[in-house]
């Protein structure tokens, strides 16, 4: 049903024209020379110190970062060994103005001061390759346990903060996780590996990859994890007062049960790839502050094929086609309380068994060409076509209470495009916009603009503008609980982003960045009870955020490696003047990494500060700060083949509490582990 | 509603289906997926152009291949045309490279016959190639032997006989040169050079 027209205001139009035509017209372009010349006059020692890293999560093309319209972070690797990140959010923990939550069931992206209650990552994009990974009934990006790739296959993952729905349309909220995988070559063979941990887990793992002669190119790849958690988990007071139970603790119910299995093959201008992901998992009883119900349980599964061609049908000119299908499925089953009557003071906890799965297929066609002058264009057009989208949730205690959505079809079609134009030697303008159509009624075009100055080769200035969209998901324009009614008049929830950036690089050592940003977001989708028995989704809230980054790098020739970043940022419910939950002011990271032992041994270290937040419920008022370290020896290669390495996880034992849809829960205490790889 | 959406994305799926098919028909030759030209100073293909240049200052000929006259070039080969080749191109036509005096010229090498002008080998083809380039097995066995200095950013390319791998260290591009190999081939690599040399990185 249609659910109203949005597009950005006639003056940001207006002026976003006259920026298009001003670059079409505009001015000359003689970057080209003096840019080369300034490559020409550099000695071999000095080409080395350059950064030539690269990014294609931006504009879906691969750019230097320098030039990219966005704030970009990427992570290696290299950095997963050494630091020893089990999953992507530990990666994304040690990322400028990322936090992340855990409830102890899912993992949750807290971007630049900003997380939801409900929000499942709903509002940052996670892709493959640049495929899209939020799946389209809840719109979850998945970070943790639940992702559908073995950190140990990511080539890098490209961290890319504002804005990014004038390339991937909804959900690219305030940001977009770009994970590259690796390919057969980067493992010319195979390896195994295995790891024990003291939760206690393990994980095993096989992977095979290599290019034959005949330019076949080839990865397949399996891993199975368990783990039983925290077996006896300290339940606390305010759960005991929200139960009426007087349960100290809760006993095996943190397990984790992974399994997951990708294949790639690649032949001259054709690739397929397959993944697939499936996590089961317990749910501890504070989560949804049930009773003790040792049997609660959830699993998230996805998978995606795709078919991927290239061609350059012109010279400087790629062309793209995608074809892939998409599944996801989650199927709950656990105790939640029920609301009954406001007049009964009874709680009343049924067992639910909700289910949802959704069918895909999504296509893509993209034209990149390049022009000698440094000009570039971009042009495309997606289309998703979500062939089943399934939600169910059976109350088992109490059948009549169960609810049901009719399975829905639905697609989207979204042409395109962005303009890179060298305006003059070290100035580009970067104009980019994407238009969304929904079959369900929703219309979106969302710009993007950047203006990137290179004055030298040692800083660059980039100004940076985007809008951006969330269109409601399934779960909000249909709710599936009970207790929840729907509301026709849903709209999509905006989002606008001004941004300053400055990189600079003191030395061939040392480089810096600062980060002044500014965003207004409108219209969030937030949950309102109706009636004391009954909810509805409104769009009732409006944020703003003023947030600095200042941020370091330095690579010493040594091979030590410190990277470290301080986060202060304010955000606002326009409405109530008043910070909303999990939003906090000051995060401050530090990551370093040497080697020890003629670089056969290397220890790596890392520290992450996250200031006190409030809750998302009004008791408890809050959480507190917290300061968590990490430590990972690693030592390759043993015997030319052999991998070993030992982390420590939450070195000083603390334990923090992080927010919760129903209060807060504490972390999980420290955790070593011990891994062992081997190439064959 | 929900019978004509389904209709409606079934005909755009069909036509992306065609074009898919299309895009692979149309395509002549050799294409380099996901990759493009920039022009700032940080571009990686330009990065990689000017290390070759300078390779050529760091490396001794035997005299007989050397360009005989002062206008006579130093010349690179390079097994794929695309980004790497345009950047080199760019470099030498602008004539800001010169290796003692002589000027450098970029060529495409289409067949074997070619590398019999060509100082230094770039050797980049992989699967996306087309049949009619030379892939790097075959280019290591045409050059055995032979007075041409071989660079590849392939990995394992100094494990098959190469003499100089450029890889990445984080966002650096670094090198690492095989002397025996250069040796075996009638070169000699300037100390300078296998010094700057580092070691190749485990694959994991």
């Amino acid at each position: 049903m249609p659910i109203g027209f949005q597009i950005p205001p006639p003056r940001s139009r207006q002026l976003y024209c006259v920026l298009v035509l001003a670059a079409l017209l505009g001015l000359n372009g003689k970057g080209l020379a003096s840019q080369t010349e300034n490559l020409a006059k550099l000695d071999l020692e000095q080409l080395m110190e350059l950064s030539v890293e690269s990014v294609s999560g931006v504009s879906k093309y691969e750019q230097s970062i320098r030039q990219a319209p966005a704030s970009v972070t990427v992570l290696s690797g290299a950095d997963i060994r050494n630091y020893g990140w089990r999953t992507l959010a530990d990666a994304l923990r040690t990322a400028p103005g990322f936090h992340i939550r855990n409830d102890r069931f899912y993992e949750y992206v807290g971007n630049r001061g900003f997380t939801r209650s409900y929000d499942y990552n709903s509002r940052t994009l996670v892709l493959v390759d640049g495929h899209r990974i939020n799946d389209p009934i809840y719109q979850q990006g998945s970070v943790g346990s639940d992702f559908l790739l073995d950190p140990d296959l990511i080539e890098r993952i490209e961290i890319i903060r504002g804005p990014g729905s004038s390339v991937y349309g909804s959900s690219a909220f305030y940001g977009a996780i770009n994970i590259i995988p690796k390919k057969g070559r980067d493992l010319a063979g195979g390896q195994a590996a295995v790891s024990v941990d003291s939760s206690p887990g393990a994980k095993g793992r096989v992977s095979v990859g290599d290019r034959t002669v005949s330019g076949v190119e080839y990865l397949v790849s399996a891993t199975a994890s368990d783990s039983r958690g925290e077996t006896h988990f300290a339940l606390p007071q305010s759960w005991r007062d929200a139960t009426s139970s007087n349960a100290n603790q809760s006993t095996d119910d943190d397990g984790t049960a992974q399994r997951q299995l990708y294949v790639r093959v690649a032949w001259r201008r054709l690739e397929t790839e397959a993944a697939y992901g499936k996590r089961q998992k317990e749910i501890l009883p504070t989560i949804y502050t049930t009773q003790l119900d040792p049997t609660a349980t959830a699993s998230d599964e996805r998978a995606y094929w795709l078919l991927r061609a290239t061609g350059a049908p012109l010279p400087d000119a790629t062309l793209t086609a995608k074809t892939g299908v998409d599944y996801y499925g989650y199927d709950g089953l656990f105790l939640n309380e029920t609301k009954k009557d406001s007049t009964d003071p009874t709680r009343h906890f049924d067992l639910h068994h909700p289910v949802a799965s959704s069918l895909s297929l999504n296509h893509e066609l993209k034209w990149h060409q390049t022009y000698i002058e440094g000009h570039s264009l971009l042009l495309g057009l997606e289309v998703q076509n979500n062939l089943r989208l399934k939600t169910h949730n059976t109350n088992q205690t109490h059948p009549a209470d169960s609810a049901a959505s009719p399975t829905e079809s639905n697609h989207y079609y979204s042409p395109f495009g962005q303009f890179d134009y060298q305006i003059a030697n070290p100035l580009r303008l970067s104009l980019g916009g994407r238009y969304d159509h929904y079959s369900t009624g929703e219309q979106r075009l969302s710009p993007r603009t950047g203006l990137i100055w290179d004055p030298s080769r040692s800083t660059v200035f980039k100004l940076l503008y985007g809008e951006s969209f969330r269109v409601p998901n399934l779960d909000e324009r249909r709710p599936s609980e009970p207790d929840a009614v729907a509301n026709p008049a849903l709209l999509p929830e905006t989002n606008r982003s001004y941004e300053l950036v400055c990189e600079h690089t003191f030395s061939p050592v040392w480089s810096a960045d600062a980060h002044l940003y500014y965003t207004v977001t409108k219209d969030l989708i937030t949950n309102l009870d109706l009636t004391p028995t009954t909810y509805t989704y409104f769009n009732a809230e409006d944020y703003t955020t003023l947030g600095g980054e200042l941020g370091a790098t330095a690579r010493f020739g040594s091979g030590q490696q410190l990277r470290g970043s301080a986060t202060l940022q304010h955000t606002e419910d326009t409405s109530t003047s008043s910070t909303p939950g999990d939003a906090p002011q000051l995060l401050a990271k530090l990551n370093a990494s040497t080697p020890l032992v003629y670089r056969w041994l290397h220890a790596s270290g890392e520290l992450q500060y996250v200031g006190a937040r409030h809750n998302f419920n009004p008791n408890p008022a809050g959480v507190d700060d917290y300061l968590v370290s990490n430590l990972t020896l690693r030592a390759a290669p043993i015997w030319r083949r052999w991998e070993i390495a030992l982390s420590v996880y939450n070195l000083a034992n603390a334990r923090w509490s992080d927010s919760t849809n129903t209060g807060k829960i504490i972390t999980p205490p420290r955790t070593f582990r011990l891994s062992v790889g081997c190439d064959f | 509603m929900v019978r004509r959406c389904i209709q409606s994305s079934g005909l755009a799926a069909e036509a992306l289906a065609v074009l898919l098919l299309a895009a692979f028909l149309i395509t002549p030759a050799a294409a380099a997926p996901g990759r493009s030209p920039n022009v700032t100073s940080h571009d990686p293909d330009a990065v990689t152009a000017n290390f070759l240049i300078k390779f050529l200052s760091y490396t001794n000929w035997p005299e007989v291949v050397q360009p005989s006259t002062p206008s006579a070039p130093y010349v690179i080969g390079v097994s794929c045309s695309g980004p790497l080749l345009d950047a080199l191109i760019k470099a030498t036509d602008l004539k800001l490279a010169s290796v003692g005096g002589h000027p450098v010229r970029a060529i495409r090498i289409k067949n074997a016959a070619d590398f019999d002008s060509c100082h230094l080998a770039f050797l980049n083809c992989n699967e996306d190639c087309g049949a009619q380039n030379i892939s790097i097995p075959l280019a290591l066995n045409a050059l055995k032997n032979r007075p041409v200095l071989t660079v590849s950013a392939e990995p394992g390319f100094l494990d098959a006989g190469g003499q100089v791998q450029l890889f990445r260290t984080g966002p650096k591009l670094n090198f690492s040169v095989s002397a025996e190999a250069a040796r075996q081939a009638g070169l000699n690599l300037k100390a300078d050079l296998q010094n700057l040399s580092k070691p190749v990185p485990p694959r994991r």
